[in-house]
């Protein structure tokens, strides 16, 4: 009798084991073959959506205080360093506007309507983060109503922060580039090289000690230099050209010396945002 | 004689009431949790699970109900089913065996918190490994993201213990006085 009870349990772990391995091994395959997730799913993460605002407007309530008040006691430095960049921020907006005159005449004379470089905006609230270890997801308050697709990429302050990883209605979840998932989409890049070819690379990872971006596969290595800009490259997918991403912190070679990886410092903090914009490119992709 | 449970809906308001505010208490500290190798998370919804437990004895249905509310928070935070759907129902049963073992008081219930944290957060790392969603070293895990995540939730149990002793208590129809 004995037995039969041990052999007994043995069969249930058995099983819970190997419908546990099935469910998530199944799940993670839906998440990230499908464009939009099934409709009982859609509808429940909605509705929690909607039900989440009953705490999740008074805690952001709560931190905008907070960070406003901490704000207050930095105010005078940073408006002593913002007034000195004043003046440059003017010559810099007429310039900007004198080559977006001449740019949108020379796409007129070439008869060109889009380019991977024109892209919309959609802003978004962060809701929450999730609480499920090694995960790096946010929830925004935008989904398929507002126009937001599968792959679009979300940038915070000036930077790009991560990807839409599913969209629902009238939620959708961003995976952060911090990310460690293998299996998640890769962003192209190219590093801007003043007076030669642009250097392209795939960023494929996070550096979390130092909380830098990895850019590998760069197609060049001999002009790259500290403080140079890294921008998305607009090839495959849905995202456009030009998107910020950082600026080179460091060359690395991997361990063998055979590889080299650029190593690139975030232009934002991807732990310290609460709105973000999902960037939907004009020319669309495959 | 044990009193009857009729507002069971409470039970379900302080489940989701904490589903929301582990998501919204990681996004406001997000940029001390996840500073550096850091991987700090509230996990209020476990605390929800224990006190459940403890204020709702003799409920077989709890089990499937917790369940469901593991399922919820997969597909709700992660878009993926199989860590706290079985997580959940995993610490119902551990909390029923010191339920059954050992004196009911804030203790205990604390002892049963923290080793429910303690499990879960190893489970969704070895899943993690597993499926390849995390590379970081065991060392890492439980200097970063393990003790840390039990401090952070020790420091929220004594506020949300006492909240979810409020509403909880409030379930009972005893036989006289109360309606």
């Amino acid at each position: 009798m004995n037995k039969f009870l041990s052999n007994k349990k043995l069969i249930i772990v058995m099983l819970t084991l190997i419908i546990v391995f099935g469910m998530i091994s199944a799940s993670i395959t839906l998440r990230n073959n499908r464009q939009t997730p099934v409709f009982i799913q859609r509808f429940g993460n909605d509705a929690l959506s909607v039900a989440n605002k009953i705490v999740s407007v008074p805690m952001s309530g709560i931190r905008a205080t907070s960070q406003n008040i901490s704000a207050l006691f930095v105010a005078f430095q940073e408006n002593q360093h913002l007034k000195s960049q004043v003046d440059q921020v003017a010559q810099i907006e007429a310039q900007n506007q004198t080559l977006k005159q001449e740019n949108r005449a020379l796409k007129k004379q070439l008869k060109l309507t889009a380019t991977l470089t024109d892209y919309h905006t959609v802003n978004a609230a962060v809701i929450n983060r999730s609480p499920v270890n090694w995960q790096n997801i946010v929830t925004i308050n935008r989904g398929s109503n507002a126009g937001l697709k599968k792959n679009m990429p979300v940038m915070a302050g000036s930077g790009l922060i991560g990807r839409l990883i599913e969209v629902n209605d009238t939620s959708a979840k961003v995976e952060l580039l911090s990310t460690d998932n293998t299996a998640s989409n890769r962003f192209a890049a190219e590093i801007s090289v003043s007076g030669s070819k642009n250097v392209n690379g795939i960023i494929s990872g996070f550096d979390a000690s130092t909380g830098e971006l990895i850019m590998t596969q760069p197609t060049s290595t001999s002009k790259i230099k500290k403080g140079q800009r890294v921008v998305t490259s607009g090839l495959g997918g849905v995202t456009p050209e030009g998107l910020f991403i950082g600026r080179v912190a460091t060359l690395k070679k991997d361990d063998f010396g055979i590889s080299s990886a650029v190593y690139i410092k975030p232009a934002t903090d991807m732990d310290n945002f609460s709105v973000v914009t999902v960037i939907l490119r004009t020319v669309q992709g495959d | 004689m044990e009193p009857e449970v009729n507002r069971k809906w409470l039970m379900i308001v302080w489940a989701m009431l904490c589903l929301f505010l582990d998501g919204s208490i990681t996004l406001a500290g997000q940029a001390m949790f996840f500073s550096n190798l850091n991987h700090i998370v509230s996990q209020l919804i476990l605390l929800a699970v224990v006190m459940i437990t403890y204020e709702v004895p003799q409920q077989k249905y709890l089990i499937w109900w917790f369940l469901a509310l593991g399922l919820l928070y997969d597909l709700y935070f992660v878009g993926m089913v199989g860590l706290y759907t079985i997580a959940l129902p995993a610490i119902y049963t551990l909390a029923v065996f010191f339920r059954h073992n050992f004196e009911p008081i804030w203790y205990n219930k604390l002892s049963v918190f923290i080793l429910s944290v303690t499990f879960t957060q190893i489970y969704v790392y070895v899943m993690s490994v597993f499926f390849r969603l995390t590379s970081v070293s065991l060392g890492t895990f439980f200097i970063d993201a393990l003790a840390p995540t039990i401090i952070l939730n020790l420091v929220l149990f004594p506020l949300f213990f006492w909240v979810g002793n409020l509403l909880l208590k409030n379930m009972y129809r005893h036989n006289r006085g109360g309606k």
